[in-house]
């Protein structure tokens, strides 16, 4: 019983996505009300996050159900994260051109099926959750970006991301089998811990270790993997992609963290290390060098979250290796990283039109004049990615700097320079065009439509940027 | 007091942009930055100059977890660009009166953040706060370059941010370095500079890359791109050129001064051994650009770009003074940073005037301006006899100094490049007198008006400061001089403290006082 009450949160979100789908159903399959329909979904999501803060697991760790699921602070608050994700997300998908308006419950049931299933990936207490977990995320992802009505790439991608995901998931899966020879159980966190000379002497375990790496590292594109972003994120609607980019990196980057807590420092681990540095330092690198040289705004933006995922993966690796605050910096980097992109895409809802993906850059010639409001906020949010002070993407670089100073990994450190300059010029790029760009007269069916109600939730963004720059101290209770 | 220096202007900023009638909000922002010059004299008479302890100090905790505070205070180090900084301001939002006809608002906004961030730079003394002001000039000037600068504004807005973001990332990767060190030797992380000034970095003779002079070389890399110094100078030009008048003079005469505060504050105290080491290396390239920067001012055929060229000559010299470590060329280095700031805001502002005129900065367009705008060539001439260092002109002085510090340190090489840039100073800006304001008038030449009485107000300031900095060099070093013999003396083992206030003595503003009866 007290396994099932501490899991609620996951079960009322689950309950209350079912309604809308329910109510069309009753309905003779006709949609009742956009705003009827997020209503219920946001209720799921505020009562999940309501009983997620009652059942704040403040002493220690829970597990639940013979710890398949496993809860602590650290999952808590990450949780608390991803549900704020899903709540941008069900704001952002209100009235958007490219969600299918005769489809619109099914897309909020996907929607929250595939946060549910995040949830689960965070908590999971072993491998087999976290396949579960993902592959429930991963399906509502396949299904959802065919779902889009984003032109003829819509099913292309989907289609692609399906076939590319399953042999991940593939992988991931023979990985985890390979574990389970190697050490017994499926506990990664124990394999690294108890036995860590296993790491020297099993090579299947190793093995296994790969895949399964390769599995997860494929979800948040660090560099190696990062090759099918383009294909699916092109095709997919921008607040499926802001899920897809934000909660999985919340909930994979946590859940490595909570795998690899303290193991890093391990003589045994030096290899794995090795190989997380370069990969770190490879996403920064390639991730920046990639995204300075696309036209479109969205590709860049995508782009450089392959750069954003190197820089947690600093914070991760330092952290693990010793680094007193890094388990603040990670949850830090990730909050302000999920404010600054769901800002930047909420504020590109002015470019979008139905069957028409692509933001080109020349679009946002002269913004400044047209739209000051939203130059603005566009403004802030690329310097907050960008890392100039006074915003919170600041504090988030110099808690790389700082953890990876702490370290002593002068070299990463280097490389992470010349990544955050070469960032510079493609987040400056736009600034530029929206400020200092005269652009002819656009006619009359340009006329941009952007929905009021997504102006407080933009307000409240750009206010938490700026707050955490100025007093990140709120946020820093480590 | 001091936070109310930095914060007022952006308070004044904020209101300014809401301020939609051009006009009204032109009114307004002299009224404010009026009022805030005002205000920062208050300086002189609550600055105590005899001592070099830090004076005024506010302090409080920010981010506790990381050591980082909100620390601010002044020493005799910050006192003049403090003063500089509110006199650019008035300076530069009259000079914007007639120039800025598109989003005025804006303009007037920026120019006022840009105060923010400038005065915060030189009042902070938490080295994460520094570069944070450090970093954030950046932006308003960018704007300032990209929106209202000339044909080919927005790559050279480009080129200033990422040349100057580039260097100050590894200023931030050497001061958490330094963070990081404080935590080793004392226990207890601190961002604050006085902290730093008490560690003892490791130096090894023999090797380049010991940790005292990797962090030497991180901060110099900084701060040699802001100041600017060769070969790291090229993004100035071209952001002088594009930049409209007061921005440039902003940026003559305060950014670039942030780079050479930087030198000040930072690298002679903190690395009293690699500062020995590279000196002879800086000397020489400070000579080079000495000369390097004359050249280029005499081939150019742009008048902003020859004052341009003429700010890497001259910044060159404050390095050359910083570097010969000794108490003459570290008073030159200082007060050149002082006149550079008066001559060449000034000569940006008349350059400004004449191209609000004309429309064009090509120097083959003009000739016999002398007979169109008497006034202003006698006020070009003035203000550029200081930037050739004629005698009773305050760069004499300077340029004095620095010569006689080099001279002292016996940095022969340095020495012939810098008394011979002497020469070549005299004769780009003769050269460019001669072709501009005299001989034949021109067709463009007749287009000119005189100057109105705002200009003929804007630049006088200049011009009776451009003496008195000669007449009277007494009464500027006399309120940083205790501060920069402080920096000499106490060179190898710097340490600063923080000025007690006395019992009686009385707060500035005491809000709610509390008594026993």
């Amino acid at each position: 019983m007290n396994d099932l009450l501490l899991s609620s949160p996951l079960w009322s979100l689950f309950l209350f996505s079912l309604i809308p789908l329910s109510v069309k159903v009753l309905n003779k399959n006709r949609e009742v009300s956009v705003f009827l329909s997020s209503g219920f979904v946001l209720m799921g999501i505020f009562s999940s996050l309501f009983l997620l803060l009652y059942f704040w697991p403040s002493s220690g760790e829970e597990s639940l159900f013979y710890s398949a699921l496993v809860f602590n602070e650290f999952r808590a608050l990450a949780s608390f994260v991803l549900l704020l994700v899903g709540v941008f997300v069900v704001f952002m998908s209100i009235q958007h051109p490219h969600v299918d308006k005769d489809h619109f419950s099914e897309t909020l049931f996907l929607k929250s099926g595939s946060l549910l299933g995040l949830l689960i990936l965070l908590w999971s207490g072993n491998l087999l959750m976290a396949f579960i977990g993902l592959e429930l995320a991963s399906l509502a992802f396949y299904l959802l970006i065919a779902l889009g009505r984003t032109g003829s790439s819509a099913l292309k991608a989907g289609f692609k991301y399906f076939v590319l995901g399953s042999v991940a998931s593939a992988v991931l899966l023979y990985g985890i089998s390979f574990v389970l020879g190697a050490a017994g159980h499926f506990d990664l966190h124990k394999v690294f811990q108890q036995t860590p000379e296993l790491m020297m002497t099993s090579r299947i375990l190793v093995l296994g270790l790969v895949f399964i790496l390769v599995g997860f590292l494929f979800k948040i594109s660090i560099f190696p993997f990062h090759f099918w972003l383009p294909d699916v994120y092109s095709g997919s609607f921008t607040p499926l992609l802001v899920l897809m980019a934000t909660g999985l990196k919340v909930t994979i980057f946590v859940l490595l963290f909570e795998w690899t807590k303290g193991v890093f420092s391990l003589p045994e681990m030096s290899s794995l290390l090795s190989v997380f540095q370069w990969l770190a330092v490879l996403s920064v690198l390639f991730g920046n060098i990639i995204a300075l040289l696309q036209k479109d705004f969205k590709k860049m933006l995508l782009f450089s979250t392959v750069a954003h995922s190197g820089y947690l993966l600093m914070i991760l690796i330092s952290s693990q290796m010793g680094f007193y605050f890094g388990g603040t910096s990670l949850l830090y980097y990730l909050i302000v990283y999920v404010c600054m992109t769901v800002g930047i895409f909420i504020c590109l809802r002015i470019f979008e039109r139905e069957n028409d993906i692509a933001i080109d850059l020349n679009r946002l010639n002269d913004l400044s004049r047209q739209k000051p409001f939203h130059a603005f906020l566009i403004t802030l949010f690329l310097l907050s990615l960008a890392g100039v002070p006074p915003t919170g993407g600041f504090v988030a670089k110099l808690l790389v700097f700082y953890g990876l100073l702490d370290q002593g990994l002068w070299w990463m450190l280097f490389w992470t320079i010349i990544g955050s300059s070469i960032a510079l010029f493609y987040y400056l790029k736009p600034i530029a065009l929206m400020y200092m760009k005269k652009s002819e007269p656009i006619g009359e069916e340009e006329a941009v439509f952007f929905p009021r109600f997504l102006t407080p939730v933009l307000l409240v963004l750009a206010c938490f940027i700026l707050i955490s720059g100025f007093l990140p101290s709120f946020f820093l209770f480590g | 007091m001091l936070s109310a220096l930095i914060f007022l202007p952006l308070f004044f900023g904020v209101i300014l942009i809401f301020v939609k009638n051009p006009d009204l909000c032109r009114k307004c922002a002299v009224f404010f930055a009026g009022f805030y010059f005002l205000f920062s004299l208050f300086l002189f008479k609550v600055f105590d100059s005899q001592t070099e302890q830090l004076q005024l100090v506010e302090r409080l905790s920010w981010i506790p977890a990381l050591g980082i505070e909100y620390f601010i205070g002044l020493d005799g180090l910050s006192f003049w660009f403090v003063i500089l900084t509110s006199f650019l301001l008035v300076v530069c939002v009259g000079a914007s009166w007639s120039l800025i006809k598109e989003k005025a608002p804006a303009f007037y906004c920026c120019l006022f953040l840009m105060s923010t961030s400038v005065m915060g730079t030189f009042l902070a003394m938490d080295a994460v706060l520094f570069y944070i002001f450090f970093e954030s000039s950046l932006i308003p000037l960018y704007f300032i370059i990209g929106i209202w600068g000339g044909k080919d504004r927005v790559y050279a807005a480009f080129k200033f941010f990422i040349y100057t973001a580039f260097g100050s990332l590894f200023l931030l990767a050497a001061v958490v370095a330094l963070m990081g060190l404080t935590l080793q030797s004392t226990g207890e992380i601190s961002a604050s500079i006085l902290e730093f000034y008490k560690l003892d970095l490791p130096f090894i003779k023999t090797s380049l890359f010991s940790t005292q002079n990797v962090l030497f070389l991180c901060f110099f890399l900084a701060f040699a791109i802001k100041l600017p110094f060769i070969p790291f100078h090229t993004w100035l030009p071209l952001a002088h050129v594009e930049a409209p008048a007061p921005g440039s003079a902003v940026l003559a005469a305060v950014v670039l001064k942030m780079g050479a505060y930087g030198f000040l504050r930072f690298l002679l105290p903190l690395f009293p051994q690699s500062v020995e080491f590279f000196a002879p290396v800086v000397c020489l390239l400070a000579g080079i650009g000495i000369v390097y920067g004359a050249f280029m001012a005499l081939a150019q055929t742009n008048m902003k770009k020859l004052v341009a060229y003429s700010s890497v000559s001259h910044m060159a010299y404050v390095l050359l003074g910083f570097f010969s470590l000794n108490l003459y060329g570290l008073i030159g280095g200082f007060y050149q940073m002082l006149t550079h700031a008066v001559s060449s805001a000034s000569l940006f502002l008349l350059v400004g005037m004449i191209y609000e005129r004309t429309q064009s900065l090509n120097i083959a367009d003009y000739g016999g301006l002398a007979k169109k705008m008497p006034r202003l060539v006698i006020f070009f001439i003035i203000t550029s006899l200081s930037a050739i260092a004629l005698p009773s002109t305050g760069g004499f002085i300077s340029e004095f100094f620095v010569l006689m510090g080099t001279f002292t340190s016996k940095n022969w090489w340095a020495l012939v490049f810098a008394v011979s840039g002497v020469v070549f100073g005299a004769v780009y800006i003769l050269y460019l007198i001669h072709r501009v304001f005299f001989g034949p008038v021109s067709e463009l030449s007749k287009k000119a008006s005189l100057l109105s009485k705002r200009e003929i107000g804007l630049i006088f300031p200049f011009v009776l400061l451009v003496f008195g900095m000669g007449v009277f060099p007494g009464f500027f070093l006399k309120y940083s001089s205790a501060s920069l013999n402080h920096l000499q003396n106490q060179r190898k083992n710097y340490e600063l403290s923080i000025k007690r206030v006395q019992m009686d003595a009385q707060p500035v503003f005491q809000i709610g006082k509390y008594s026993h009866e």
